[in-house]
């Protein structure tokens, strides 16, 4: 009796360990965030993070002037606590233009903060982790269905 | 009760011909009784989402109701024009077209590229430029495959905006996905006409079958009616008709007469360097609400002459900076619908979005002036509207906007504002409105189980 309390009791307190570490730990950043700038309106942004201890790695997908077209910039930072910064070149450009990016990880795990982008200065932004989706279905084939005249 | 018949009925698919043109008749009492009732299907995407579906614009109930059930109130909503046919509307609120939404991190942005390719057909579009381009098949063309080619043309798919641009059209989407709503099969979208002429010459055969070259060059010299073709059929066929029949006949073909000739001044005016699209076909209008009448009109004559039973109808195409003047909002399209979450451009925005609600009315009021086998078109007719997107300030697609207007038949009860769960997809609608269509498949796109549109839930 007293061992199958003693296994609870190692049980239990390894549950309560594991949920304050999770509490106090925040989140890895690790995955793909749907990044929203805020300009005029809110440009969706792909945001690619890996995160491994304190350092940061990772790419941002900036829009260009040609609509639909967008350059990809690496990013290296470091994250402490809840807070983090990256920083990259845009590579090609004019005078190796230079991005900072500081952000927060808010309790409901979205992030938020600002991007400095020169010329156009420090924008607000906001991010949620992309879905994970089901894989989409295989095309249905309408000829094997019965009814309905032949493709 | 037995009905005895002493005459055999004439034939629905009746054609008055000519040479170089043939009409279909509209439905005639000495129709009766072989001809059955089928509902018509309209598809009408709007791009760009609304304002009512921004956090603001739900709070001030610019587009949804803020009431649930029959007793819904309309006049902050740009619904407000459809309050004449709050009997025959179904509004349906607070839904997600999550297809729309981006899966992979090189999706992220191409809202625009791949929403209208989602909104009939509400499964995620292939991203690729190339020609190996996947969706799923549409609403409207599940409808067309059940009615195993009844009708003449089996659906027609049509257009305001030019769908004409080759290629990728930005975030590696071909633009074939911003072009189309209507897709024959998950491989097979199908081409969108703008061009009134050319739906009107579909729908008469012009220059069909005995046409000569010679006919046909003196057509276009003249401009004669297609009616100077088939007079000799009409005399005959009026010679069989009682009076009311008689009546309807010439009210249906003068407005034959009368749609074509607004497609003939349209094209007399369109010579030159003066107009606002130049590039346009000379048959398209320059007013968008003239063009979106004309076509509403070819649409209610090809339902009338049970030429076509289904359409698609595109109205904008996404990143479309046309100005609506009539609207009271002069901002272009696009920049108006990102309105970057402030009130009063929110409020612009909505001018925008009641404008082209306010030109469904016009459609309605036609269709429930002509007659069908039982009751009006209007009757039996269902007319979807919505767009995939919901609030554009954020691309996002979260509580679009949609409703349906028409009975389907008395299968629908009309009169409804629904509000869904938070999260539901707008496919479980689109699903219902397969089965209240008689189209039986257990899934559409990313449905999870069927809407009710009874309100038998309210």
């Amino acid at each position: 009796m007293v061992r199958i309390r003693a296994a609870a009791g190692l049980i239990l307190a390894t549950a309560l360990l594991t949920s304050l570490s999770a509490y106090l730990e925040p989140p890895s950043l690790t995955g793909t965030w749907n990044m929203g700038l805020q300009a005029q309106h809110v440009v969706p942004t792909p945001l690619v993070l890996t995160q491994d201890g304190k350092s940061l790695t990772g790419t941002i997908g900036l829009p260009t002037q040609n609509f639909g077209d967008r350059i990809e910039v690496k990013l290296t930072g470091e994250i402490a606590d809840r807070t983090f910064n990256l920083s990259g070149t845009v590579e090609g450009s004019k005078d190796n233009t230079k991005i900072a990016i500081d952000g927060t990880i808010l309790e409901d795990g979205t992030l938020e903060g600002h991007i400095d982008v020169p010329p156009h200065g420090k924008l607000p932004w906001t991010a949620e982790r992309l879905k994970v989706r089901k894989p989409a279905p295989e095309a249905p084939d309408p000829s094997a269905w019965g009814w309905g005249p032949k493709q | 009760m037995a009905v005895f018949l002493t005459r055999t009925p004439l034939s629905r698919r009746t054609i008055l011909r000519g040479l170089g043109a043939s009409i279909a008749v509209p439905f005639l009492e000495a129709m009766l009784p072989a001809a059955s009732r089928k509902i018509r299907l309209v598809c009408m995407e709007m791009v760009h989402g609304a304002a009512g579906s921004a956090p603001i614009g739900i709070k001030k109930n610019l587009w949804a109701p803020g009431t649930v059930g029959r007793d819904f109130d309309l006049s902050s909503s740009s619904l407000k024009p459809l309050e004449p046919f709050r009997d025959h509307l179904t509004i349906v609120s607070n839904t997600d077209v999550d297809p729309a939404e981006p899966f992979t991190a090189s999706e992220i942005g191409g809202d625009h590229a791949r929403s209208s390719a989602v909104f009939l057909t509400q499964a995620h579009p292939k991203q690729t430029n190339g020609g190996d381009v996947q969706a799923g098949i549409s609403i409207d063309q599940l409808y067309a495959r059940t009615l195993l080619q009844e009708t003449p043309i089996p659906s027609m798919q049509l257009c305001i905006e030019p769908v004409d641009q080759a290629g990728g059209c930005g975030f590696g989407y071909s633009c074939v996905y911003a072009d189309s709503i209507s897709w024959a099969s998950a491989t097979r979208p199908l081409p969108m006409i703008r061009n009134p002429r050319v739906i009107f010459d579909q729908l008469y055969d012009v220059f069909g079958g005995a046409s000569t070259p010679e006919e046909r060059t003196t057509y276009l010299a003249d401009r004669r009616s297609i009616l100077d073709w088939i007079l000799a059929s009409a005399t005959k066929l009026r010679k069989t008709l009682g009076a009311s029949d008689r009546a309807r006949l010439n009210d249906y073909l003068e407005n034959v007469r009368e749609i074509e000739q607004r497609i003939q001044n349209v094209e007399k005016m369109n010579v030159g360097d003066a107009r606002e699209f130049p590039a346009a076909p000379a048959g398209v209008p320059d007013s968008f609400s003239e063009h979106v009448k004309l076509m509403f009109d070819l649409q209610a004559l090809a339902f009338a002459s049970d030429t076509t039973r289904v359409v698609a109808f595109k109205l904008g195409r996404d990143a479309s900076q046309r100005a609506y003047p009539e609207s009271g909002c002069p901002t272009g399209f696009h920049s108006a619908s990102h309105h970057s979450g402030k009130e009063a451009r929110i409020g612009e925005f909505a001018k925008i979005n009641t404008y082209h609600v306010s030109l469904i009315p016009y459609f309605l009021e036609k269709l429930a002036s002509l007659k069908d086998e039982d009751g009006s078109l209007l009757d039996n007719t269902l007319l979807l509207y919505g767009s995939p997107m919901g609030d554009s300030n954020q691309h996002n697609h979260k509580r679009v906007p949609f409703f349906l207007v028409g009975r389907a038949g008395g299968r629908l009860p009309g009169g409804l504002h629904l509000k869904a769960a938070n999260q539901t997809p707008l496919a479980n609608v689109m699903l219902s409105v397969l089965h209240t269509l008689g189209v039986k498949v257990e899934k559409f796109g990313d449905s999870e189980r069927p809407f009710d549109l009874t309100g038998a839930s309210v």
